[in-house]
């Protein structure tokens, strides 16, 4: 099972950082105006990983990464953040964006979550430091 | 083998910001039932990049200008040599097949320059050498490479980084020191031509006698090394990439001063 990797620092991502938590409701609306709602999938963590001006060596670590899990397809892999370790991780993207600003830094985001229920995400933990 | 324009006498190709992105195909279906299965058409991602120009001189623009017309916009296919990615096939896996040996050893593994990297060890007679085919399609003409290398040595010495064709006629090569017990990265730029396919050179020449260890072998299309890019994670020369556009849009920012935005996208 992947591990997302932390940075030669020994953290995982740098401010800002989104740690946050979702639900996903699907709502079935009526000619009548009468609505039908039911839960898909309950609570599970979203975050947005934010990386910038990382090095060389870091930059393939990330890409490593993210050329093992193939994008969006692999959610088996675990993310440790600020002492609690999120299982069935998946990127929510195919697309890996990097942006080198200056010479020999690079920029980037990672949107990712879980894909299963998580009774361990906690609603409305969003975080803002950085978080290792 | 047509290559897109290095248009600066330092080999410049991109200018800052330079954005690349690397792309997976995935088909993905989240039922509502819970589970979610999918499947991956790729094995490897495709790479596109957004090229910026903010200050190009008019006879850099010229040179873009002809080698667009040439494509005929997004039509035809060429060979990008990434700045942002290693020419080098197997960056940090000197027993891989694609790193020709002579007179030398490949050893353990060692503590790499960076943290949790990993360096090898590398043992060899006075002429021993290593060599990496990095421009597999040859046909270079005035075309500024740039090979690195990260070495740790025992002892102040020197090692030969050069580039060789597959002739193993040699091209171009310089002695660079090596202080004592300290990883340092060495390089050496050269503008090479050679019709046969172009080869990165560590060592030989009577420039050692090991044993080195050695981490992040790497070619760009540059003047100077640049980033460490691992691969192959992050390999540097893309023979089938076209541009993502059919019109050159230049604006004209000021005297002798035109910028420019394009796309480059990498194809199966």
């Amino acid at each position: 099972m992947n591990q997302f990797p932390t940075l030669t620092s020994g953290v995982i991502c740098m401010t800002p950082a989104t740690i946050g938590t979702g639900f996903s409701t699907r709502v079935m609306r009526f000619c009548d105006d009468t609505e039908q709602r039911w839960v898909a999938r309950g609570q599970h963590g979203v975050f947005v990983l934010t990386f910038t001006d990382i090095s060389g060596i870091d930059l393939a670590n990330l890409l490593d990464f993210f050329r093992s899990v193939k994008g969006r397809f692999d959610a088996t892999w675990t993310l440790a953040i600020n002492s609690t370790t999120y299982s069935n991780m998946a990127l929510d993207s195919d697309d890996f964006v990097v942006v080198e600003q200056r010479p020999n830094c690079f920029s980037l985001q990672v949107s990712c979550k879980q894909v299963v229920d998580d009774p361990q995400v906690i609603a409305g933990n969003h975080r803002q430091g950085q978080s290792s | 083998m047509i290559y897109y324009p290095q248009i600066g006498t330092n080999g410049m190709m991109v200018q800052l910001p330079f954005s690349q992105t690397f792309s997976h195909l995935t088909s993905v279906s989240e039922l509502d039932s819970g589970p979610r299965q999918s499947y991956a058409w790729r094995p490897n991602p495709l790479k596109a990049w957004d090229l910026s120009y903010a200050a190009l001189e008019p006879i850099e623009y010229e040179t873009l200008l002809n080698f667009f017309l040439g494509q005929q916009g997004r039509y035809a296919e060429f060979t990008f040599l990434d700045p942002g990615g290693n020419m080098v096939p197997a960056s940090e896996n000197f027993a891989d097949a694609s790193w020709e040996k002579d007179s030398t050893v490949v050893g353990a593994s060692v503590a790499g320059p960076f943290s949790g990297s990993v360096a090898t060890t590398i043992t060899g007679t006075t002429n021993g050498m290593l060599a990496s085919t990095v421009l597999p399609g040859g046909g270079a003409i005035a075309l500024l490479l740039c090979g690195s290398v990260y070495v740790l040595s025992p002892s102040a010495g020197a090692l030969v980084l050069g580039f060789i064709d597959s002739g193993f006629t040699l091209l171009a090569s310089q002695s660079c020191s090596l202080p004592a017990n300290q990883w340092t990265r060495i390089s050496f730029a050269a503008t090479l031509t050679s019709l046969l396919p172009v080869r990165l050179l560590i060592g030989g020449l009577n420039s050692w006698n090991g044993p080195l260890s050695l981490f992040g072998a790497q070619v760009s299309p540059l003047g100077a090394a640049g980033a460490y890019v691992r691969t192959p994670g992050n390999y540097g020369v893309h023979s089938s990439v076209r541009f993502d556009t059919d019109p050159l849009v230049p604006q004209y920012v000021g005297p002798g001063q035109i910028a420019l935005k394009l796309r480059l996208t990498e194809h199966a």
